[in-house]
């Protein structure tokens, strides 16, 4: 669930901006440290689920604003660029948190305590950690919410006609530029959620952000890369591969993940859910 | 037997029908235009023809050989290359280096790999030739990010002459262009050689009745009109549907 | 030149360029700098190991070696256009190899180098034809998924170790030329000759009508389709030499450092090889040497003050793609250029 939260952030700004953002891991760490940084000082984890994913977000749109469009507009080879700066952002950002967390400040192990009420076990047939069920939900929750706000109304309009005629958006007299980076914001700010969510569950190491990306453009490939509801069938999907083959064939577990994703891309590029690529 | 065969293709996207049961039959060195307003399906005839589209119905063929539902780079083997509306260039590359990839791709060297690109002269000097014939000479080692808009459509315009085709098929070689680089671009469209077939979708009226001696009127995917200039100029469908737009067709001619 | 086509009295022998010269200017020029800059850095890089102690000898092996697997890098990334994320499994693959068939199977090492390229070039085509359909974003997926896939290979397979790997690899025997390689200074001229073999043979490539092609779908391969080029088996094969290239690599770092663990296939690894050839510059034949040099030296230059030397290297890189395109050789071309005539512009 947490990489489906991960994955509808990562598609969001792929799908309407064409950027891959190989970030998106690193904004998931931000979330995740910052989120344990409150946790520190309030200690609550309602706070930190609240606030922690604020930094990413905040991040987000200035490295779009600042960043990212402006070379956007300049580029040539845009579209690899991106995910280059992007790539070299996330190698940044792990480099940085281990020279502050682990190198200065000297902290191992790290984790968000779950809140009160999410602590235990559920019967539910069988026992099932309350804490799983709850970000089940909230995943759903906020994916429908993300889904609702570009599918549903003006903003997702606006954006979707941003990406395909600047100008006219601009004689409407909206600052598309504004409105990318709220869209990048947002995607981070989801990214970020997951990643304070992961604090809780999991632990906070410097290897978590690469860890999930992986498993997160699995996803976003599947799904058909720009389709939040690719984004769930093919979090559904890579769950039971993933799953299945640990049952059934547990030497072939991580490994069935990449076969997954290297086929869809042979043999269907565009995902499940994808738009067809453009031709000519 | 024609040189260019195209028989009741059709194309729709969705709901929208772009190209309606389209004929046309080309002879060897014929100049042929097709024209129409924005949207008539021009672009997308075109693309059908040079395998970029797959059309829904009918054949393409080329001197009886069938290129339907060909890749383009097998058409472009087959002997029909085109130009694109929008520059379509290898920016950092020279004009020079440019013209001899175009020309390598007809040749058989195109894929060794261990000898050094400078030793074909051969291609060298073809190349030299298109670029003199499209009037490059003197910007022949130059980047091309560095050439004016007018040379690039030169340009745009030799690479597929590079290829050695039997048919060309240019659109809108002059889109964009000034009225001083229109001109210069007629006069090398009406000096390419006779035996290649040329066939071109334009907006400007210079350049069609400049250079061509057969028109397509093309409107709403379907063909409105076909026959010489005079002909088609005369047909009043025609100028309700197309040349009623422009003030008058037959000043403009007089400039080409 | 921009107002010249406005008159066109120049026409069919009013030209002074071509008349003299059935070569280009540009590409000869190009050529002989070259040759002037090949055999001065040649001439340094047999200088180094009579001028520096023991560990920099080794540290220069390194350089070489990374300068390997970056420059075939570099025939996908700088002359094709093409990001590859997988590469590693390539070098990999050569490093895998190299110690399956000298530790475990006690075949000599000259042999088993040249089995180890071989085997590194057929499976580099094979996934090549498989990756190189995928266009952009996509292309780059699918090399990390067949990275990915050798790296989860190489953990299992308990044949080879498993995730400890394998220790204890010889080095190539030249004892019959009286040498004695695991002298660090006898085995950098090893290297140094494979380096060189190899980047002889990337030039002839990269200089041939088959590296033209390269250039030509790397600025437009629209362009390419419609010049009737079929662009898919020339990015299929400039896989394979890439791949051949790194599986070199690594089966000269397998001899170098004695030991292999997969972790040599991660695509962590990649990404360094990825930040060596841009921060080197990809747009120049030797910018992935002197990313790998600069990589190797400041990494081990960071690591003695810090473990986190990773954040600098992000940060350069996003500077580098950001602002500095051309990278390290890029800029120093622009210096050279300016230098040499103050109107001149760059050459990239």
């Amino acid at each position: 669930m947490l990489i489906f939260l991960m994955a509808v952030g990562l598609t969001v700004i792929f799908g309407l901006m064409d950027i891959l953002n190989l970030a998106h891991g690193a904004f998931y760490m931000v979330g995740a440290y910052f989120g344990y940084v409150v946790f520190q000082t309030t200690d609550s984890f309602w706070i930190s689920l609240a606030i922690g994913p604020l930094l990413a977000m905040s991040l987000g749109f200035l490295l779009q604003y600042f960043v990212l469009q402006p070379l956007i507009d300049r580029g040539r080879t845009a579209h690899l660029d991106m995910a280059l700066l992007t790539f070299g952002l996330l190698f940044f950002t792990i480099g940085l948190f281990d020279l502050i967390f682990f190198e200065t400040l000297g902290l191992t192990f790290m984790s968000i305590d779950k809140p009160a009420g999410l602590g235990s076990y559920i019967d539910i047939g069988i026992l099932y950690p309350t804490y799983r069920l709850f970000v089940i939900a909230l995943g759903l929750v906020v994916a429908l919410a993300v889904w609702l706000l570009l599918d549903r109304t003006v903003i997702g309009a606006v954006v979707r006609a941003g990406v395909d005629d600047r100008e006219m958006v601009r004689a409407m007299g909206v600052n598309i530029y504004v409105v990318f980076a709220c869209v990048f914001a947002l995607g981070c700010w989801l990214a970020g959620l997951a990643g304070v969510v992961a604090g809780a569950g999991l632990s906070i190491d410097i290897n978590m952000g690469v860890q999930i990306l992986i498993p997160t453009l699995v996803v976003v490939v599947l799904g058909g890369l720009g389709s939040v509801k690719g984004c769930f069938f093919g979090a559904l999907i890579v769950g039971m591969t993933e799953t299945l083959s640990q049952a059934y064939v547990p030497a072939l577990a991580l490994f069935a993940t990449y076969i997954l994703l290297a086929a869809m891309l042979i043999f269907r590029p565009q995902g499940f859910f994808g738009r067809a690529p453009k031709t000519v | 037997m024609s040189q260019l065969s195209v028989k009741n293709i059709s194309k729709s996207f969705g709901a929208l029908s772009v190209i309606d049961k389209f004929d046309l039959e080309l002879n060897m060195g014929e100049r042929h235009a097709v024209i129409g307003p924005n949207g008539a399906g021009k672009t997308t005839l075109f693309n059908m023809i040079s395998g970029w589209i797959a059309p829904d119905t009918g054949t393409i063929e080329i001197e009886g050989l069938d290129i339907t539902n060909k890749t383009p780079q097998a058409v472009t083997q087959a002997g029909l290359a085109r130009s694109f509306q929008k520059n379509t260039l290898f920016d950092l590359l020279t004009v020079a280096e440019s013209l001899r990839l175009a020309v390598q791709a007809s040749s058989k060297v195109r894929f060794n790999f261990l000898q050094p690109a400078r030793r074909f002269g051969g291609l060298q000097q073809r190349a030299h030739e298109i670029a003199r014939q499209m009037e490059l000479e003197p910007v022949f080692h130059q980047e091309v990010s560095t050439l004016s808009y007018g040379q690039k459509r030169q340009l745009e315009v030799g690479m597929a002459l590079a290829c050695s085709p039997k048919i060309l098929l240019l659109d809108e070689p002059a889109a964009g262009t000034s009225h001083a680089e229109r001109a210069r671009l007629v006069r090398l469209l009406t000096t390419l050689p006779k035996d290649v077939t040329l066939l071109l979708v334009e907006h400007n009226m210079d350049v069609v009745f400049g250079v061509c001696s057969q028109i397509t009127v093309l409107n709403y995917g379907r063909i409105v009109a076909s026959g010489t200039p005079e002909q088609v100029r005369r047909d009043p469908e025609v100028r309700a549907a197309y040349l009623g737009e422009s003030a008058s067709p037959e000043g403009e001619v007089a400039d080409a | 030149m921009e107002h010249s086509q406005e008159d066109s009295g120049q026409g069919k022998n009013g030209s002074n360029v071509s008349n003299h010269d059935p070569m280009q200017p540009r590409a000869a020029r190009e050529h002989k700098t070259f040759l002037y800059i090949a055999s001065a850095g040649l001439l340094f890089l047999i200088a180094i190991p009579f001028f520096v102690g023991e560990y920099y000898v080794s540290l220069a092996s390194e350089i070489l070696i990374f300068a390997i697997l970056t420059s075939g890098m570099n025939l996908l990334l700088g002359y094709t256009g093409l990001v590859s994320l997988g590469h590693a499994a390539f070098m990999g693959v050569g490093a895998y190899a190299t110690a399956v068939g000298s530790s475990l199977l006690g075949y000599p090492v000259w042999f088993v180098m040249l089995a180890s390229i071989f085997v590194s070039l057929l499976i580099a085509y094979g996934i090549g034809l498989l990756s190189v359909r995928t266009k952009a974003v996509q292309f780059l997926l699918i090399t990390l998924a067949f990275g990915q896939m050798f790296h989860a290979i190489a953990e299992k397979t308990r044949y080879t170790g498993g995730d400890d790997g394998m220790t204890n690899i010889p080095r190539i025997d030249l004892s019959f030329l009286g040498l004695d390689v695991d002298h660090d200074r006898v085995f950098y001229f090893f290297v140094l000759i494979c380096f060189v073999i190899a980047l002889v043979i990337l030039r002839l490539v990269v200089d041939s009508p088959f590296g033209r092609v390269l250039v030509g779908i790397r600025e437009n391969e629209k362009r390419m389709l419609a010049l009737g080029y079929s662009t898919f088996p020339y990015k299929a094969l400039a896989f394979g030499i890439s791949g051949m290239l790194a599986g070199l690599a690594g089966s000269l770092w397998v001899q170098h450092s004695f030991f292999v663990n997969p972790h040599i296939m991660t695509w962590q690894m990649s990404g360094e090889a990825l930040l060596m050839v841009i921060i080197g510059g990809s747009k120049a034949f030797f910018g992935p040497l002197l990313g790998a040099a600069f990589y190797v030296l400041a990494k081990d230059f960071l690591s003695d003050i810090t473990e986190a030397y990773l954040m600098f290297f992000g940060l350069l890189f996003v500077l580098v793609v950001a602002f500095f395109n051309g990278g390290i050789a890029g800029f120093i071309s622009r210096v050279f250029n300016k230098f040499k005539s103050p109107s001149g512009k760059d050459g990239q």
